[in-house]
């Protein structure tokens, strides 16, 4: 099975070919400026250095946030379109599902929200059992067990390729209808959102 | 049949044509009552919001057209100029889907969409372009007039402050009636009759050479009127009416006037047709105006549809028709929120 897999809501943007649990090709860039100028080149690049006609990609896969929110809406305008033209379906998981499919123990994954704040879930074997949530830099602090700090596992590690592995799982397990929901995890509300519930319940 | 997807504001539109410019399905999911709490658009809401709304709208205009993804051809996108973030939903929609069919991607200057929207008909191919035209373009955004030669427009003029359209939608505002203020207006004041006497709105006075527009006067004029006669969405019904009917006037007298300095500075032979576009465009007091303006000159005048005066894809994908040489790579498409 091919996997053609994205994450544009980090720093580093990342894109990954797998067959099956092979790695084809990945690459790295970073995300500076407009994800949608490097998004498509990066897979292009990725198809046909590797000789792979777009039409025989099988699943796409593609992270959901929370992140950088317009990086997150690139991905995920730029792969739905991909796969609807190409009638083949998306597995959509959040960015630290992701991450978290290559550890097998209970894992917290923790993300600069910046504000001071922090994006967070939790996993047991690769299993969400929290969600992406915004927590204090307090109660970063007191996480205790293993934590994967988001900035520096993506500087050794390609998001993409981990989020084509925990799709080709998915799609195993049957379960890619329970992630077809392409909508972005944003965690937080818009900045104008809070402002008016601030206002309202002034 | 070519695709079109315009994301530049608060409409997200798509649209299925024809060569001929017959508009075989054209989709708009607006996000006005979204923004309504605000006052005004919300750039990051808006994004979220189109995100969410072009999916399943490329479906329906697909099913609308009864067209299947091998129909299409190629694919126009707005890339500015606009709100970047909601561009970039459009045009990093637009090249996925470009680039997994294998068609070019057009990106299109969101003006020249309005620019040429009056020749597109409700229904059946478009209205064949003259080699020149004179396009009025009026919305929130923008207050300008075009000299349009074989499809390149020159901006003969330009607002100094205000867009006519956001004048309309702050000055109602003000007075509390709901964004956007521009069909609020038309609507009161059509009950109404102008009262210049009672409400005698600035009228600016440009120097000879000058072919500006300049609505940020009669703006401050209505908000101290409003202030000085109670004038609100809930006051004297009477009074609102007269109000929102002679501010309207005081508008679209400038209008006309500025229209007619740009004419007189026209060289002979001057053009024979002028199209007026924009959601303020879509104003039936205004539209009458343009109509006798032109009646006695002796110029056809084209009104665009009430349904291509506010943003969608229709006028985009109109727009890419006359363009088809600036097609290009789906994987190199640059959204702008400025562009000149």
């Amino acid at each position: 099975m091919l996997i053609l897999a994205a994450d544009t809501s980090l720093p580093l943007l990342s894109v990954a070919l797998l067959r099956d649990e092979t790695v084809i090709g990945a690459l790295s860039l970073e995300g500076k400026g407009s994800r949608n100028e490097k998004l498509l080149p990066s897979v292009d690049w990725l198809l046909s250095e590797s000789g792979t006609p777009r039409e025989s990609i099988d699943l796409f896969a593609v992270t959901r946030g929370p992140g950088s929110f317009t990086g997150v809406r690139i991905g995920l305008a730029t792969i739905q379109g991909l796969a609807l033209v190409l009638g083949k379906p998306v597995c959509a998981m959040s960015t630290h599902e992701a991450i978290a499919s290559e550890f097998h123990q209970r894992v917290v994954i923790a993300d600069d929200a910046g504000r001071g704040e922090f994006y967070l879930s939790e996993f047991e074997a690769g299993r969400e059992t929290r969600p992406p949530h915004l927590a204090t830099a307090e109660e970063r602090s007191r996480l205790h067990g293993h934590v994967v700090d988001v900035s520096a596992y993506l500087q050794r590690h390609n998001v993409a390729a981990g989020c084509a592995r925990r799709a080709l799982e998915i799609h195993r397990s049957g379960a890619l209808d329970r992630y077809a929901d392409v909508t972005p995890i944003y965690v937080r509300l818009a900045e104008a959102e809070v402002k008016l519930q601030q206002k309202r319940s002034e | 049949m070519l695709l079109a997807i315009e994301t530049s504001c608060d409409e997200t539109s798509v649209a299925l044509l024809e060569r001929n410019g017959t508009v075989r399905a054209n989709l708009i999911a607006s996000q006005i009552e979204r923004h309504q709490p605000f006052g005004g658009v919300v750039p990051e809401i808006a994004s979220r919001e189109h995100l969410q709304h072009l999916f399943p709208l490329l479906t329906r205009a697909l099913g609308h057209a009864g067209a299947k993804w091998s129909d299409v051809e190629g694919i126009a996108v707005t890339a500015g100029p606009g709100l970047i973030g909601a561009l970039l939903v459009g045009v990093a929609g637009a090249q996925g889907l470009a680039y997994g069919l294998g068609v070019p991607l057009i990106p299109v200057n969101h003006l020249e969409g309005h620019l040429f929207s009056a020749y597109l008909q409700k229904e059946g191919a478009a209205i064949p372009m003259p080699a020149r035209f004179l396009s009025m373009v009026i919305s929130g955004g923008h207050s300008s007039i075009y000299d349009v030669k074989a499809g390149v427009s020159t901006m003969l003029n330009r607002t100094r402050d205000d867009a006519i359209g956001e004048t309309f939608d702050k000055v109602a505002k003000f007075i509390g009636l709901p964004y956007p203020g521009g069909p609020q207006i038309e609507k009161f004041g059509r009950e109404g009759s102008a009262d210049p006497k009672r409400f005698p709105f600035p009228v600016p006075q440009f120097k000879e050479e000058s072919l500006d527009f300049s609505y940020s006067g009669i703006k401050a004029g209505a908000i101290r009127l409003a202030r000085e006669h109670g004038i609100t969405a809930t006051g004297d019904a009477k009074s609102l009416a007269d109000f929102c009917a002679t501010f309207q006037d005081a508008l679209i007298a400038q209008l006309i006037d500025r229209l007619d300095a740009v004419w007189r500075r026209i060289d002979e032979p001057k053009p024979t047709e002028i199209a007026i576009a924009g959601g303020v465009a879509a104003n039936g007091v205004l539209r009458d105006r343009v109509a006798r303006w032109g009646g006695e000159r002796g110029l056809i005048v084209r009104l665009p549809e009430k349904r291509y005066c506010t943003d969608n894809a229709a006028m985009i994908g109109f727009a890419a028709l006359q363009r088809e040489g600036s097609a290009t790579d789906p994987r190199r498409v640059i959204a702008r929120s400025r562009v000149h």
